[in-house]
């Protein structure tokens, strides 16, 4: 694990991945401290509307004269909560159900693919919309919940597939030649030798993630103003497009930012984690 | 006495029109401490009737009921999966054909090691460090403790297998299944695998079941030698017997395509035709289509293992002698 951490570090990409994911968690973590304002105080509504960024004001004031950088990271921590945690959850679920599928076979696989199948022939976003419509005020939690719930079926697939090629590999029969049993098979020998699609699923599912979090509050289904989330801030900075634009501007370069550091990332940690590709 | 592991007339099949059947009524026995060889052509059922014994045939395949592999006492073919695993490794090991594949790519040497040996023992990590060191310098690798964190690519083919021996060995089997050890190695790399595996048996006192294609590999090592055709077991015999005075005709082919050093360089034998499909042997004699004494006899009615002064023959021939083409 040590030496897996270290070929990460090792790695010039993954590196750079890592300190922007770091760097952003960070920031995250203390917006109630480095924020200079409340994200949700309006300042004054005639004199510091749309203000242009400034020193006093580095991502500059929206249509309610509340300052953006203080939005922006507080959004991080919203943002960024909603896709890492709805991104563990389907990764956790996937993997499940693709473990399932590809070690019992037959019919039980046959029940739990034709069933994602169907789920799969359904947009995501029209699948989250009805849920969303049918609950009544969310909350952050529901959100999470919602987002991993809908969006684990291209990870069981792909698990499955998976399974299904390694299951029959030789180090698997010479695993149970010895006496392991399906724990170990599954921990030590399937689990490890998919690991890296595993880790670019997830990796490309929190980009993912955090675009349609905020594909869902420019809905306006998605979080609830005044709560900032990037989404949120960019669907405010929508309609001003020309006339302010540093309003959608910054959010939409932290998403963009953190979508790349969690690509960055994710393709070192699969470099590092399979040692055929050193 | 009973022998150690005593096979009734295993029959293993894989489903299809018609059904193949792999492993057609094989029946032996292996002595504590003996070396029994398997030898044949590819697609002859060796490498089913290893897996058989352990029940390790995947699906759709399956070993039909009235077989039994008695080990101890028991039938494993009728042992849950539970008491399976506890047999497996620790009672009865096996290697495989092929290191580079039976290796886990993705975990360390030492992993692989003690992964076994905590499926089975109660150890703590340390002494399971430990021995898995004390494995590798067994099977002959240098540098034991620094080997422990490889990766198997960085391991040459007769250092893998090394490894794979080592895992096999780790909790002392009583049987190791050996099938085709050599077979992916170079010459000379056999030639020192097979020498440790030889001391090894010594020195552990384990019984092996040696499978080869390679009547060379088995010469060195083999006490008895069991020679299969078509899912069957068509000879029988004690290693001096089989190479001093074969009697079954596929025995004497077998031999004739080994290079000798004794004889002036000359081409090889070989024999006429290929293994029949396990899904459609040929009636009578599953040999005779290939057999240079073949008469009417050997193409309608199917020969039994019948027992002779030497060992035992699936051959017309030892009732009939005289037919025997010269």
């Amino acid at each position: 694990m040590r030496r897996s951490l270290g070929l990460v570090w090792r790695d010039r990409r993954a590196r750079v991945g890592l300190a922007l994911v770091a760097l952003f968690a960070i920031l995250a973590a203390l917006a109630s401290v480095l924020a200079s304002h409340d994200p949700t105080t309006q300042l004054d509504l005639v004199s510091k509307q749309f203000q242009p960024p400034s020193l006093a004001h580095p991502f500059g004031t929206d249509f309610y004269s509340r300052d953006l950088l203080s939005r922006v990271l507080h959004g991080a921590r919203i943002s960024l909560g909603i896709a890492v945690l709805s991104v563990t959850v389907s990764i956790v679920l996937g993997t499940a159900v693709g473990l399932a599928a590809g070690l019992a076979g037959g019919l039980a696989d046959q029940v739990l693919m034709r069933g994602v199948d169907s789920a799969l022939a359904l947009p995501r976003l029209f699948l989250v919309l009805v849920v969303v419509a049918l609950w009544e005020d969310v909350g952050v939690v529901g959100l999470v919940l919602i987002l991993g719930l809908t969006s684990w079926f291209d990870t069981s697939r792909i698990v499955r597939a998976e399974v299904l090629s390694i299951k029959h590999r030789q180090f698997v029969a010479a695993a149970r030649a010895v006496g392991i049993g399906l724990r170990g098979i599954v921990v030590r020998h399937l689990l490890p030798n998919i690991a890296g699609p595993i880790i670019v699923m997830a990796t490309l599912g929190i980009g993912q993630m955090i675009l349609l979090e905020a594909g869902l509050s420019y809905l306006g289904v998605g979080v609830r103003p005044p709560t900032p989330s990037w989404g949120q801030i960019i669907a405010d900075g929508q309609q001003v497009l020309r006339t302010a634009p540093w309003v959608a501007v910054f959010p939409g370069l932290a998403i963009v930012v953190t979508v790349l550091a969690f690509s960055l990332l994710g393709d070192g940690l699969r470099r590092a984690l399979d040692p055929r590709a050193r | 006495m009973n022998p150690l592991l005593r096979v009734l007339d295993l029959r293993t099949t894989f489903p299809g029109t018609p059904a193949t059947r792999a492993v057609d009524g094989v029946s032996f026995d292996l002595e504590a401490g003996e070396t029994l060889a398997l030898v044949g052509e590819s697609g002859c059922g060796k490498t089913v009737t290893a897996l058989s014994l352990l029940a390790l045939v995947d699906e759709p395949g399956r070993i039909e009921p009235g077989s039994t592999v008695e080990y101890d006492g028991r039938n494993l073919l009728a042992l849950g999966p539970r008491e399976l695993r506890r047999i497996r490794g620790a009672e009865i090991a096996m290697v495989f054909q092929e290191p580079a594949t039976s290796l886990n790519p993705v975990l360390t040497v030492e992993t692989q090691i003690t992964e076994t040996l905590h499926a089975h023992r109660s150890v703590s990590r340390t002494a399971a460090r430990m021995r898995a060191a004390e494995l590798l310098e067994l099977v002959g690798i240098p540098q034991a403790a620094d080997r422990l964190g490889a990766y198997p690519h960085e391991l040459s083919g007769g250092m893998q297998q090394r490894v794979m021996i080592a895992i096999a060995l780790s909790c002392e089997p009583k049987i190791l299944i050996a099938d085709e050890p050599t077979t992916a190695l170079d010459v000379t790399v056999q030639a020192q695998i097979l020498e440790l595996l030889a001391d090894l048996q010594d020195r552990l006192g384990m019984a092996m079941l040696l499978i080869s294609h390679d009547l060379g590999v088995v010469a060195g090592l083999a006490d008895r030698v069991a020679v299969m055709y078509g899912g069957q077991i068509v000879e029988r015999a004690s290693a001096t017997a089989i190479f001093e005075r074969p009697t079954h005709p596929y025995t004497e082919s077998l031999l004739q395509a080994v290079p000798r050093l004794d004889q002036p360089v000359r081409r090889l034998p070989a024999i006429p035709g290929s293994v029949p499909s396990a899904a459609a042997w040929p009636a009578g004699c599953r040999f005779h289509p290939r057999c240079p004494h073949a008469w009417d006899r050997c193409r309608t009615s199917h020969p039994p293992l019948a027992t002779t002064p030497t060992g035992d023959v699936r051959c017309w021939l030892s009732d009939e002698p005289q037919r025997r083409a010269r």
